[in-house]
Order: structure tokens, then C-alpha cells, then sequence
């Protein structure tokens, strides 16, 4: 299912039309709170590593464009590669920038220019293995209605000609009646 | 016999107007039928229905699986040689070992435990060095009622349970606050 399903399904309970934006805004704050116990964005993708490159940009890898975040990265062999960043790395000293090798451990170069960088630079070819997490506009379609009442709630707490405590209090409780069925988690 | 959407929509909306006499003319079938869909999966879901099993042959070193995603809610649960494996959460696995990803053993001590990775895959540690066979158990997407004749995915026990979440909906849409807490309350002691 998708992010549309669930909006159709809000404004379809809730009757009053909710803006787009507003919408969108609710349902990615909505989605922090419930991806978290269910991660369900999470895509394994495999790209080339080459000689001498240590620089990876997230759309180069896999092609995936929906690709918002890298959560671990695993070299040929299949061994983790440790998550450092800058910081550890100037602590041994500058040499580490121009040193080569396999590489052991990956850090984010920039988070806006969204570039996963290896250390030390790859000395040969081969592959890399990453677990990402997608752009989260796709959820499975159980989701639809805990995701629908967690915007309504949003909706209706905030300050607007619609503004009702109750009504956000009911919803959050709809919601998790449908998380819960069956003792589910 | 098999429950069908319009036998549900009428309930549903004879059960709203009892307290609400002219609320149902703002609720058209379709709008309750689109409910339906949503309510019937997430009952399916809850529940555990819908259950089936398939055969997964393991290639060598294999610990990455593809969850077959047309027509399949989640996997529930991964058998290994008549053995259910532990569920667990991927990120569990990375304090196994370093080599976790590739680390391979012999049978016995193979598959121990199963964790889902995404809704595309799901993982199945440690690896085994050979080739053998996993019994994995899925839940199905329930079939959506398309129309007013189109049968509910469900087995009839449970259609009561569809029909108060239903109204729990439609309640909370027409703005009736006494009932709906009333029904949600009701539902809370439950434990729906």
C-alpha cells in the first residue's frame, strides 16, 4: 500500500478535508512512530566497489533513488564494516585519509550530500553489501489504519477550526485497537 | 456459509442508524465498503488468518531470503528441519559475530533463528555450509470485497468482530462521540 492509501483512508474517516501538506507532514511523523517497531523500509542492495574510489553517493548505489539512509555496510567477505565517522578517524592523525587497503569501516561523508565514504580507500575491485532504509512512502497495507488514526489524532490536537481533544483521544485509542487485534504488537 | 459485503454494510449501517437515524444518508456503500477492505485486513492480520506454508530451498552459505510479496501480508514463522526458529530482530544478529552475514555451520547447529528484514526479505541465522530446505509459514493478502455481492475473506466466527470495528469507524466519522467511546471501550476490555 502507499502513502495515498493511507491519506484516502484519513480524509475518509475524518470527512473534513486535511491540506496535502498537512497530510504529508502527519504521515511522516506518524510513520517515525510506528516504523520504529515494525521496520519495514529496510532494502538489502549490493553495488560494485572500484579500485581507488572511496566515495559512494547514495543514488550511485543500486540505483536506488528511494534510499534515505545506510544502517550497515558488509565487505566481499561478508564481514561488517565498522561505522566510524570523521571525528574518530582525524584522532589517528591525517595519514588515514590517503591510506589503502580492504576496506574495514564506512562512515557518512556529508549527510546532506549523501555520500557513504569506505576507509581505507579499496585498493582492488569487488562488491559491497548494505542494508538501507527506502523512502518511506511504501508500508505494508496492515499498516493503513493504525497510520490513518495516527494523522486524525495529529489533526485533531492541533489548533484549528477542527480542534477536539476527544476526538483525538478517541483516535488514538481506534488506532491502537487495530495495532493490537489478536494481542498483535 | 460465506459471509457477503452487502449482508455486512447493511448491518453495519442498520447498527449506526439506531442511534443515529439520519447519519447514514452521509455514508455511501462504496465509502463503507473501502472501510471494509481496511478493517478485513487488519482483522486478518491481527488474528493470524489466512495461514499457509512453502517449501524455501536453501543454495549454500544462504542466509538472505525474498518473501514472495504478491499476495503475502508478513511472515510468521520459519521452520528448519521440524524445528521453529527463534523470531528475533536483524539488528540482534549483528552482535552474533562480525561475520555474521557470512558465517556458516554445519546442520545441526544451522538456522537456529529468523529475523524479518523489510517487508522484501527476511533473514535466517547462521547460515549452513549445504543446501536444505525451509519451511516457511506466510499470511495472505485477504481477497478485497470489489463490490456489494463479493464474499468477506473471513471465516464467519470473526464476521461479529468485523462488523464492531466497522461501526467503531463509521461512528468515529459521523462525530458520535458517546457511542463511539462507548464501543471502543467495549473493544478495549475485549482486548480486540
Amino acid at each position: 500500500m502507499s502513502k495515498a492509501t493511507v491519506n484516502t483512508l484519513a480524509q475518509l474517516i475524518a470527512v473534513t478535508a486535511i491540506s496535502s501538506a498537512r497530510l504529508n507532514e502527519y504521515y511522516n511523523e506518524a510513520l517515525v512512530e510506528l516504523a520504529g517497531t515494525t521496520e519495514v523500509n529496510i532494502q538489502v542492495e549490493t553495488t560494485p566497489i572500484v579500485s581507488g574510489t572511496d566515495k559512494y553517493t547514495y543514488n550511485s548505489i543500486a540505483g536506488n533513488a528511494d534510499m534515505v539512509q545506510v544502517l550497515t555496510v558488509f565487505n566481499d567477505d561478508g564481514f561488517e564494516l565498522l561505522q566510524t565517522n570523521l571525528t574518530q578517524l582525524d584522532s589517528q592523525g591525517r595519514a588515514w585519509r590517503t591510506d589503502t587497503g580492504s576496506p574495514t569501516a564506512w562512515f557518512l561523508q556529508h549527510e546532506q550530500e549523501r555520500q557513504v565514504r569506505l576507509y581505507p580507500i579499496p585498493d582492488a575491485n569487488g562488491t559491497m553489501t548494505l542494508f538501507v532504509k527506502d523512502k518511506e512512502d511504501a508500508v505494508p497495507a496492515w499498516l493503513d489504519l493504525p497510520l490513518a488514526f495516527a494523522i486524525l489524532k495529529r489533526e485533531f490536537m492541533r489548533s484549528s477550526a477542527q480542534h477536539d481533544p476527544i476526538m483525538a483521544e478517541l483516535c488514538e485509542q481506534a488506532g491502537a485497537i487495530f495495532r493490537g487485534i489478536g494481542g498483535s504488537p | 456459509m460465506a459471509t457477503t459485503a452487502t449482508g455486512v454494510i447493511t448491518e453495519v449501517l442498520n447498527r449506526v442508524r439506531e442511534t443515529n437515524p439520519t447519519a447514514p444518508r452521509s455514508i455511501t456503500r462504496p465509502e463503507v465498503l473501502s472501510l471494509l477492505t481496511s478493517v478485513q485486513l487488519a482483522l486478518v492480520r491481527g488474528l493470524g488468518l489466512l495461514i499457509r506454508e512453502r517449501n524455501v530451498a536453501t543454495g549454500a552459505g544462504q542466509i538472505l531470503f525474498p518473501v514472495v510479496t504478491a499476495n503475502v501480508l508478513r511472515t510468521v514463522d520459519v521452520y528448519h528441519l521440524n524445528v521453529r526458529l527463534s523470531p528475533a530482530r536483524w539488528t540482534q544478529l549483528i552482535h552474533a559475530r562480525r561475520d555474521w552475514y557470512t558465517h556458516e555451520v554445519t546442520s545441526a547447529l544451522a538456522y537456529q533463528c529468523w529475523a524479518p528484514l523489510g517487508t522484501e526479505n527476511f533473514l535466517a541465522y547462521p547460515a549452513f555450509t549445504g543446501v536444505s530446505t525451509l519451511v516457511v509459514k506466510e499470511q495472505q493478502v485477504p481477497a478485497a470485497p470489489v463490490d456489494d455481492n463479493s464474499n468477506i475473506d473471513l471465516p464467519d466466527e470473526h464476521v461479529p468482530q468485523l462488523l464492531r470495528l466497522l461501526e467503531m469507524l463509521l461512528l468515529i466519522r459521523i462525530r458520535d462521540v458517546p457511542e463511539a467511546k462507548l464501543l471502543i471501550d467495549s473493544l478495549q476490555v475485549e482486548g480486540s
